[in-house]
């Protein structure tokens, strides 16, 4: 079973179609690529899915759940969880406790026994400690855990976003150009860092910009151009695929003419 | 927590035993004008810890001073009108200030930033109106007396250890909600809602507690107010006061609980002993204010913090706060600037 379906999505801003009949799905496990040229709609997709914006048709279903148009608290609770370009939640605090915080998120706790710092909520407190320890070291942030966030190079800084969605705990995490404006270097810590998220079970939604990234690690990729999905497939397939490379390129008689 | 040494804890507890005896000695020891001083320092820091509350769930509020005065006149004329007994005036006037502010917020958390200011700056110049102009209910420019007593016959001194007792209990509680779940929701949300929200946290149902937290705070502290002034008017809960309550906040610092109460200790007592000198005070008061927003923009806690970090000290996790040990700290301050 799908652990994500898509049907029919769509979203209408006034008479501009941004994102319509979009069909989908991605199975537990998988890694796959959201990619398309500028405006084609990958961000509106990413927005209706986390339910930032509502959908104005079709259907979310996550994890046998349907969840289109259901607030993004909730959907993050369900466990799809997203990332943003480049903000982090504590910008003037350390690193550890930034992933602190947010591994706190998906703990269901009585408040009142949270407020009474019964011997339970104290266990939890010290297992929460562990979880974010491990998290910092998966995503290669050791060295710089008390550091400030705001103080971070940018690759540590979208680290540290992506670390953040991951101590949530999420089955399906959705990646929102997460090498954008790195060097080389902060690519490839990043390229190993999903990997890893990977082997932990993680499904991976990926939306990306630079087409080396997403042809290198995504095992199956859908194209979007205005809106509507145009190819669906392999990375091979899809680079050879003429849709794609008219939505990427222009048409040839364009460029004759 | 697990890691503070042994050591660290006993400091704590010799530091919090010395607080508690200053703390007891002060209303024997310094008399009633001292006595008077220690509850408006104790009043203040339960009114900014309410406040820092919301401020952290980034809703700056220009009203928390209303809910002082919907408690303290809540308090003040089921006493008078109704005979009730005080400790049912606190309790309601608390619960009344709730559901204000509930009221307030529902429609109210839909805007953001400088909308919500005015929309609570407008929420404290209505009910300021209904305080001064609703005569038939509170008096209007009289005011209202209350006669009967916080506790006992009513001493400067048995006001202000009950008065003590409420701003340990508050302090407590907040410590509590600032390392659960709630409390660190709180932050988030005001940091980067967007985020916040897909991330899992439940952003309007967190506000609106926070706010009503806050507002419940702020009630229980007017009750008090009004049954150890005795005598409670509209001029008591004017805009001033909620800017006051602004002004400790942005100079202790908000980020870490024990920030306002510094700011709340330090400004309040600053305000207290240079009451004599005239436009001495306003001056000082100011210029403290400035040095500090200019100085340092996250509060005198942040700049401590700041030092901290930038020395390579691990800042102790938001978890291992020790906001009991602080208040002397607060005090060295403004005995130091003196």
């Amino acid at each position: 079973m799908p652990i994500l379906e898509v049907s029919q999505l769509g979203k209408r801003f006034g008479g501009l179609d941004a994102l319509s009949d979009v069909d989908f799905s991605v199975e537990p496990g998988e890694i796959i690529g959201v990619i398309g040229p500028n405006g084609a709609g990958k961000s509106t997709f990413f927005n209706v899915l986390s339910g930032v914006m509502k959908p104005s048709t079709g259907k979310v279903v996550f994890d046998g759940r349907d969840v289109t148009g259901k607030k993004p608290h909730r959907i993050a609770q369900r466990g799809l969880v997203r990332t943003f370009q480049g903000t982090v939640l504590f910008s003037d605090l350390p690193v550890f406790d930034n992933v602190l915080v947010a591994c706190h998120i998906p703990a269901h706790e009585n408040m009142v026994a949270d407020m009474l710092g019964l011997p339970s909520v104290r266990a939890r407190e010290a297992a929460m400690r562990e979880r974010t320890e491990e998290i910092i070291e998966l995503a290669g942030l050791s060295a710089v855990r008390d550091k400030l966030a705001h103080d971070l190079p940018h690759g540590h800084q979208r680290a540290l976003g992506v670390a953040l969605a991951l101590a949530t705990g999420p089955k399906l995490l959705c990646l929102d150009e997460p090498v954008t404006g790195m060097n080389a270097d902060e690519i490839e810590a990043m390229i190993a860092f999903i990997a890893r998220i990977r082997e932990r079970g993680i499904t991976i939604l990926l939306v990306e910009h630079s087409m080396k990234v997403v042809m290198s690690i995504c095992e199956r990729i859908m194209v979007l151009n205005f809106g509507c999905k145009i190819a669906e497939g392999t990375p091979d397939e899809v680079q050879n695929d003429p849709a794609v490379i008219e939505a990427y390129l222009g048409r040839p008689d364009e460029d004759v003419a | 927590m697990t890691k503070a040494s042994p050591l660290r804890w006993v400091g704590i507890g010799v530091l919090a035993l010395a607080l508690a005896v200053v703390l007891a000695l002060v209303p024997f020891v310094g008399g009633s004008y001292y006595a008077h001083i220690g509850i408006l320092v104790f009043l203040n820091i339960t009114l900014v810890l309410g406040y820092r509350l919301l401020c952290v769930a980034g809703l700056y509020s220009f009203c928390q001073i209303t809910f002082f005065g919907i408690g303290a006149y809540t308090s003040a004329l089921l006493s008078t009108r109704l005979g009730w007994p005080v400790w049912l005036c606190f309790v309601a006037a608390g619960i009344v200030a709730a559901l204000f502010s509930m009221g307030l917020i529902l429609p109210a958390a839909r805007v953001r930033g400088v909308y919500f200011f005015l929309v609570t700056f407008g929420f404290l110049e209505v009910m300021n109106a209904v305080f001064l102009h609703w005569s038939s209910l509170t008096g209007g420019d009289a005011g209202v007396l209350v006669s009967a007593p916080l506790i006992g016959t009513g001493t400067q001194t048995q006001d202000y250890f009950v008065i003590l007792a409420f701003v340990v209990i508050t302090v407590f509680v907040m410590w509590r909600i600032e390392r659960s779940r709630f409390g660190r929701e709180l932050a988030p949300i005001g940091n980067a809602e967007g985020l916040a929200a897909v991330s899992g946290i439940n952003v309007l149902q967190n506000r609106v507690l926070a706010f009503a937290i806050g507002a419940a705070v702020a009630g229980f502290a007017g009750s008090l107010f009004a049954h150890d002034a005795a005598y409670i008017s509209a001029n008591d809960f004017s805009m001033w006061d909620t800017i006051y309550i602004l002004v400790w906040l942005v100079v202790g610092g908000p980020r870490k609980m024990w920030g306002p109460i510094v700011g709340a200790v330090a400004m309040t007592l600053i305000a207290e002993f240079l009451r004599m000198s005239g436009i001495m005070q306003a001056l000082f008061y100011a210029g403290v204010l400035l040095v500090v927003v200019m100085a340092m923009p996250q509060g005198i806690v942040g700049f401590v913090d700041m030092i901290r970090i930038r020395f390579g000290r691990r800042t102790p996790p938001a978890a291992e706060l020790q906001t009991v040990s602080e208040p002397p700290r607060a005090e060295s301050l403004v005995e130091g600037s003196q």
